[in-house]
């Protein structure tokens, strides 16, 4: 475990070097992070500029779940989402051999081997905005209220990262669907939707529940509006589909040719 | 003819590239569907929407979904990264062909399949839902949507070719992307009816060409609009089209002096 620490030290320092080495690259991705997080807010106001209240979310509890959703997504950007995106080239340039020699656990260097800095940005502005949106509500928050909010705010990620996991593990085989990463962005997107959105779809929602759940449980922490079935749903969720990201990346790997290596 | 040739050809390319077109066909259909639940939540929870009933929002998305698929060209990652940063231009340019309609030909086949499996899915979900669409059913208002939605297919292969060939001048583009795709979000009526935005950003889309893409496409075929507004909309189309395609022209000819072949 130590030395996974160390390691990840060692990345952090690496990627800031980066950092500073490619600086139009920074303000690119920058300016893309801010982008899309002010887009997501200002998105809600349109939305609900003819609405009051949609599915018993009123204006101000959609923005401030859009405050979280913001600062969650930035927390998984900052972590993980560069590292799915070069998932399918690793593996279809046979690149992933440079990982699995390595005497390290090959998931976690598949999935921390990239730090987003930018990130930090669009999680302060996410904070806050929610932050500011509490205030205007005058929201009277508990500190377990709060230290909810984080920690399942924690499981959601998780939860979020688990099913990226098992998705773009799928390229072993379809080394070609480079797309599949564009698919899990906009799933995210889903996130940001109050879940009673989606108890109309039947069939559908049933898969769509772990993801629904992830983020807007925690939100509904701050304005006591959670039942313990979401919260009792949303762990057992993460846990199984982080259990299942496990156990089918090592079958996976069973499958790979490492062609062109 | 020979265009024919090069449009047949790129179908056998795009028959190697099913499953990805399927994951695209997934990606294009997440979004509106999503706000589509999201608006029958809105018309449920009593809300006014001005013109818009359950049934014409539910309608107006699902016709985003064929739209979106059919009518949003994606050329300007293709020229900005593979032929002006890798160089790949000059393979079009020895050819004998205009590259502009070499680029129409390549990109015609990815619309026409991805707009027909948006139509699957549609009546798939049309058949699940029971969500009418509200399709017009008086002849001349067709006909004419037909003519809106042609021009707009033209303004949205223009309007991406013109972004992509940005790249001889931007060299990290990233960022840029970014942005135009927001704004097209937004003023595109991907994210919801132009008329049902504050009033102000309602009159800026209507004069910006994003709106003749993708909005007037749908709401005209919805059956919104009557003969007269039609025709303005035409109009306004075909001078969007005609700017468009004198800034292509000049981009083009100031561009390539600039292009240097740089990784060939």
């Amino acid at each position: 475990m130590k030395k996974y620490f160390k390691v990840y030290k060692t990345l952090l320092q690496l990627n800031l070097s980066t950092l500073t080495a490619y600086r139009a690259n920074f303000i690119n991705s920058l300016i893309s992070s801010l982008a899309w997080g002010s887009f997501s807010v200002l998105s809600v106001f349109l939305l609900t500029s003819k609405t009051s209240s949609v599915y018993g979310w009123s204006k101000n509890e959609l923005l401030i779940l859009i405050g979280a959703y913001n600062i969650f997504i930035g927390i998984f950007h900052l972590l993980f989402s560069r590292n799915f995106d070069r998932f399918s080239t690793l593996i279809h340039y046979g690149q992933l051999d440079g990982l699995l020699v390595k005497p390290m656990d090959s998931q976690f260097l598949l999935s921390f081997w990239f730090f987003n800095y930018t990130s930090f940005f669009r999680i302060l502005l996410g904070i806050l905005f929610t932050v500011y949106m509490l205030f205007q509500t005058h929201q009277a928050l508990s500190f377990l209220a709060i230290l909810g909010f984080v920690i399942f705010g924690i499981i959601g990620i998780l939860l979020l990262y688990s099913v990226w996991f098992i998705i773009v593990t799928f390229t072993i085989w379809f080394t070609r669907l480079s797309n599949l990463v564009e698919l899990l962005y906009n799933l995210n997107g889903m996130t940001r939707y109050p879940q009673e959105m989606f108890r109309g779809t039947k069939i559908i929602f049933f898969f769509l529940l772990p993801i629904t759940l992830a983020l807007t449980t925690p939100t509904k922490l701050l304005f006591s509006k959670s039942s313990t079935s979401d919260f009792f749903l949303l762990f057992i969720f993460s846990v199984i589909l982080f259990y299942i990201s496990r156990k089918f990346w090592k079958f996976a790997l069973k499958f790979y040719t490492s062609a062109s290596s | 003819m020979r265009y024919l040739r090069l449009f047949l050809l790129h179908f056998e390319f795009l028959a190697e590239h099913r499953s990805r077109s399927l994951v695209w066909l997934l990606i294009s259909l997440l979004n509106p569907l999503l706000l589509l639940l999201f608006w029958q939540g809105a018309a449920r929870s009593g809300n006014n929407l001005s013109s818009w009933s359950t049934n014409t929002i539910s309608s107006y998305y699902l016709l985003m979904v064929i739209a979106s698929a059919f009518l949003t060209a994606h050329v300007e990652e293709d020229i900005s990264k593979y032929d002006i940063q890798y160089g790949g231009l000059s393979k079009y340019l020895v050819r004998p062909f205009s590259y502009f309609w070499l680029k129409f030909f390549e990109e015609l086949p990815f619309r026409v399949l991805q707009g027909f499996y948006g139509i699957i899915v549609c009546i798939g979900i049309f058949l699940i839902f029971r969500n009418f669409l509200v399709v017009s059913n008086n002849l001349p208002i067709i006909a004419l949507s037909l003519v809106v939605i042609i021009f707009a297919y033209f303004l949205s292969f223009i309007f991406k070719m013109i972004i992509g060939l940005l790249a001889f001048w931007l060299v990290d583009i990233g960022g840029f992307y970014q942005l135009i795709e927001i704004i097209l979000l937004i003023f595109a009526g991907y994210l919801m009816p132009l008329d049902l935005l504050p009033r102000i950003l309602t009159q800026v889309s209507y004069i910006l060409p994003f709106s003749y893409m993708i909005y007037f496409p749908i709401v005209s075929i919805e059956g919104k609009l009557d003969p007269a507004s039609l025709s303005r909309v035409i109009i306004v189309q075909a001078i969007w089209l005609f700017i468009l395609v004198f800034v292509y022209k000049k981009i083009w000819k100031s561009g390539l002096k600039k292009f240097t072949a740089l990784g060939q």
